[in-house]
């Protein structure tokens, strides 16, 4: 049952609507076994880019090689693809065990080994006690690992995945999290998983594509696309992000010293900045004191907002008439808190002074 | 294979796409309906034209004949008072049928789609029968005193106007009733405590509300009452001729079918007209159309 | 709203008026059943007494029995017709993503719109030319035209009922357009095909226009010989034959009715 998913590669695939290009071409190599995410607001192309792999979502340009063949032009019933959609798409009118044997009834596998695999995948999503039961009578959770059940039984090429815990509510999202990513790595299956939900995809995906406006932004591990965003959207979408407008960039040894157009210059490390970019600062890289700290970047600031939220402190601190940034702290037992109206100085080093492109 | 040969694959039609699925099943229905109702409606237009001396030959007959003018002023006439009618007895029984609830509910839809289930043919004839000079009706208002002889009831214009609002009262009971269940009481309420008195909140917040169901029911009375045949036929009689009876005559016993196309034309191009006419007022009025 | 005496002799009136128009509404229907059991060629009340004679009557002839199963003959078939190019009419539109869906509802709709008469004054000619005029095939293609569009409403409202994903999931799971409709989308659309069918059915059994039309003496539905009886003398056996008549569409109304009452069940899981 288990074996290594197969390998996909995009090569300039497009979809247009009318006018609309709902996808632009495309070109992207997921490996096998890996664990990829798409993420983007609404509109950005990603479930376009999902239909056209699933095939029921004809390109306008491009191909898409699955395991070394173009698929393009095939129906989806030739494609030998597994999908789990946003409302599990479970069919009322057949139990669970009916619905996860379908796949291979359409295969035309033999009675006694339809019964035998579907018996293995609800034990492997530990269902097994719920195998005449109908999908109406399943919590929402229990849907999802049937969806993902039957999806995988007849051992697809990949598995594609829409939103599919976008249903349920948060504490179950992130057990359900844990146990489709455990279930990828049992089966060894590639996984495109499209969301909306960037801490969603940062906690399962081996690499993230960030999507905007029917084209890629940024593909990278999420670590990568936290620490080294290459535009504006990125930072924005992936965490929080404060963002600073530059007005002069001035270079020297050890970076570049840049005038903001706020009434305050930072320093980065970074050397290379032009004025077409901005700065981009991360909350947690940001430190709040009483009193003025010897550090890279210092400014002055009031406190404007002082919130408590379970696990972290987040304060908003306006540097500038139109400059108010979001500082977060973890919020260990017993900590203080800064007052709102207080004066602090907001600092940070030179190397959490990112340069990003201003799109 | 190149993108650009995926291009060519696609304008040869060689992609497999849902939409091309559907759109082959699609094409079956859609034959059979262009053979047997596109090609039989352009056959009755086309033969309006025929017959005669120049094209307009049967039309000019049509306007020109005051016996065919009086049917088609007839027509609308009586469909207008049918409209009328039903929406005056309609509306306050659906009002109150769209507040009830559980059993009650179930017994006034029960009430109402009884009729709307027999036959038409069926429903005429009951009223035939009670029309008779020695019918129940006659009967009944002989023995109150209410009358010293037998009314006549059939083949003049009391019976056609019973008649026709019997059968057509269903079809402005129900969108009224859809429509009414769909506005929110609180909206009532609402007026109440704004000030309004039971009459101002009636007017000015119940009604505008119930417009989208009214125009609904008033186009489809309206509209079924000018191409009705059955209760016309059988209950007026010669001097009270609605336009499809005449259409029937036309053809059964004069055998005037190119007469006959073109008052069929002419019925055609007003139900046409009037449908596209709700159509687009509907769907300005913010509601969905016809169809939706 | 506010309580006072005016306001509850309103909704009193209201009331009654409701029961009287409800009274209007069924009671012709209902006459026609005592008239059917008189034992005189009239309705009175009190009824003057009963008998079966006119049931008796009407089984004897020739003509009344030949045209109830003629108008099944007919039945059955626009049922099965209608059935079929409506699902199929449905699918297409509801399903099939393209932007001249409402004109397309229009076109299939239509029969169902305009008056009877133009239809049955435009097949005619058309049926004579086909050598199909006065025989079954002839009325039973008439009555389809106008009862693909019943089945082409109740089946398109039970397909707008669920998300179009169901039969995405089934075709990347493997089942082709054959296997996709019949595992996935019929079950599902089930009952609303059988409504239409029987919607279908009715109508055709009850149909007068068209029937005038197309039938010839020897396949005269029940509606048309009723039609040529009332237009020339009225007696009571025509109040038994539609008695019978009535039995059968409460009979198909009560199916109908629980038939929804299913559907409406199952939408709500």
């Amino acid at each position: 049952m288990s074996g290594q998913g197969a390998k996909i590669e995009y090569v300039d695939v497009s979809k247009r609507y009318g006018a609309v290009e709902a996808l632009r071409p495309t070109s992207l190599t997921i490996e096998a076994g890996e664990f990829f995410s798409i993420i983007g607001p609404s509109g950005s192309g990603k479930t376009t880019l999902l239909g056209v792999t699933a095939g029921y979502v004809p390109p306008t340009t491009g191909q898409i090689i699955i395991d070394g063949r173009n698929v393009v032009g095939e129906p989806p019933f030739q494609r030998n693809i597994g999908m789990v959609f946003q409302n599990y798409a479970l069919f009322p009118h057949m139990t669970v065990a009916e619905n996860i044997g379908f796949p291979l009834r359409m295969r035309k596998t033999p009675k006694a080994e339809v019964a035998e695999r579907v018996k293995k995948m609800l034990a492997l999503v530990q269902l097994e006690n719920m195998a005449q039961r109908k999908p109406g009578q399943l919590s929402g959770g229990q849907q999802q690992r049937i969806a993902l059940a039957r999806a995988a039984v007849y051992d697809p090429l990949m598995l594609l995945m829409d939103e599919p815990l976008s249903a349920l509510d948060k504490n179950l999202r992130e057990a359900m999290q844990d146990e489709v990513k455990q279930f990828q790595t049992v089966l060894g299956s590639t996984v495109l998983y499209v969301t909306h939900d960037q801490a969603e995809a940062a906690a399962m995906s081996d690499r993230i594509a960030i999507m905007n406006h029917g084209r890629i932004v940024q593909i990278g591990s999420p670590r990568d696309l936290y620490e080294h965003p290459v535009a504006r959207f990125v930072a924005s979408f992936l965490g929080e992000a404060n963002i600073f407008d530059i007005d002069k960039v001035a270079p020297h040894a050890s970076g570049s010293t840049i005038a903001t157009r706020h009434g305050f210059s930072l320093v980065s490390a970074i050397a290379s900045g032009h004025e077409g970019q901005c700065i981009c600062v991360r909350p947690e890289a940001v430190m709040l004191n009483a009193s003025r700290p010897d550090h890279d970047n210092v400014i002055e600031g009031r406190i404007v907002d002082a919130t408590y939220t379970a696990g972290s402190l987040r304060y908003r601190v306006q540097l500038a008439p139109e400059v108010i940034i979001t500082q977060r702290t973890p919020s260990v037992r017993g900590i203080e808190m800064f007052a709102e109206g207080a004066t602090v100085f907001a600092s940070w080093r030179a190397e959490d002074t990112l340069l990003v492109a201003d799109d | 294979m190149t993108s650009h040969e995926t291009d060519l694959r696609r304008a040869t039609g060689r992609i497999w796409s849902p939409a091309r699925g559907y759109f082959v099943i699609l094409s079956l229905p859609v034959i059979f309906l262009t053979v047997f109702f596109v090609w039989p409606l352009a056959g009755v237009v086309l033969r309006s034209f025929e017959g005669g001396e120049g094209m307009f030959f049967q039309y000019l007959t049509v306007f020109e004949r005051s016996s065919y003018l009086k049917v088609l002023g007839y027509t609308l006439q009586v469909a207008t008072t049918v409209t009328v009618l039903c929406l005056l007895i309609a509306y306050p029984v659906a009002a109150l049928v769209a507040r009830l609830r559980g059993s009650w509910l179930q017994i006034a839809f029960a009430l109402i789609l009884v009729p709307f289930w027999t036959s038409t043919v069926i429903r005429t004839y009951a009223w035939m029968v009670l029309f008779q000079r020695k019918g129940v009706i006659n009967d009944a208002l002989l023995n109150l005193g209410v009358i010293e002889a037998p009314l006549r009831f059939m083949h003049n214009n009391i019976g056609v106007h019973i008649g026709m609002v019997h059968i057509m009262l269903p079809f402005m009971l129900l969108p009224l009733i859809s429509a009414f269940r769909n506005i929110d009481p609180t909206y009532m309420r609402a007026a109440g405590v704004l000030g309004a008195n039971p009459i101002r909140a009636f007017w000015h917040v119940y009604l505008p509300l119930s417009m989208p169901g009214v125009s609904a029911g008033v186009a489809l009375v309206f509209i079924t009452s000018l191409g009705f045949f059955i209760t016309p036929a059988l209950l007026g009689g010669a001097k009270n001729m609605m336009v499809a009876v005449l259409i029937e005559q036309q053809v059964s016993i004069t055998v005037n079918w190119e007469l006959a196309s073109a008052l069929a034309t002419i019925l055609l191009l007003v139900t046409a007209c009037l449908y596209i006419v709700y159509d687009r007022v509907s769907r300005r009025a913010g509601g969905g159309g016809v169809l939706d | 709203m506010t309580w006072n005496s005016s306001g509850r002799l309103a909704r009193i009136f209201v009331v009654a008026f409701t029961v009287a128009v409800l009274i209007y509404l069924i009671m012709p229907t209902f006459v026609i059943v005592p008239l059917s059991f008189s034992s005189k060629s009239y309705l009175s009340f009190p009824p003057p007494g009963w008998s079966l004679q006119w049931y008796q009557t009407m089984m004897e002839r020739h003509d009344y029995p030949q045209a109830f199963w003629n108008s099944i003959k007919i039945g059955v078939p626009v049922a099965l017709l209608s059935t079929t190019l409506g699902t199929l009419a449905a699918l297409g539109v509801v399903r099939g993503r393209f932007f001249g869906a409402r004109p397309m509802s229009a076109v299939v709709i239509a029969p169902l719109m305009l008056p009877q008469i133009i239809l049955a004054i435009g097949l005619y000619p058309i049926m004579a030319k086909f050598g199909l005029a006065g025989s079954y095939p002839g009325v039973v293609i008439g009555h389809t035209v106008i009862c693909i569009p019943l089945v082409f409403i109740t089946v398109a409202a039970s397909l707008k009922n669920y998300h179009p994903a169901y039969e995405y999931a089934a075709m990347t799971l493997g089942a082709g357009w054959w296997s996709t409709f019949w595992h996935v989308t019929f079950p599902m659309i089930r009952v609303g095909v059988i409504v239409g069918g029987i919607l279908a059915f009715t109508f055709s059994f009850d149909e007068l226009i068209i029937a005038l039309f197309l039938t010839s003496p020897e396949t005269r539905t029940l509606p048309r010989l009723l039609w040529e009886d009332l237009r020339q003398y009225v007696t009571p056996i025509i109040a038994a034959a539609t008695t019978l008549v009535l039995c059968i569409s409460f009979i198909l109304f009560g199916a109908v009715a629980l038939l929804q009452r299913r559907l409406s069940k199952a939408t709500k899981s």
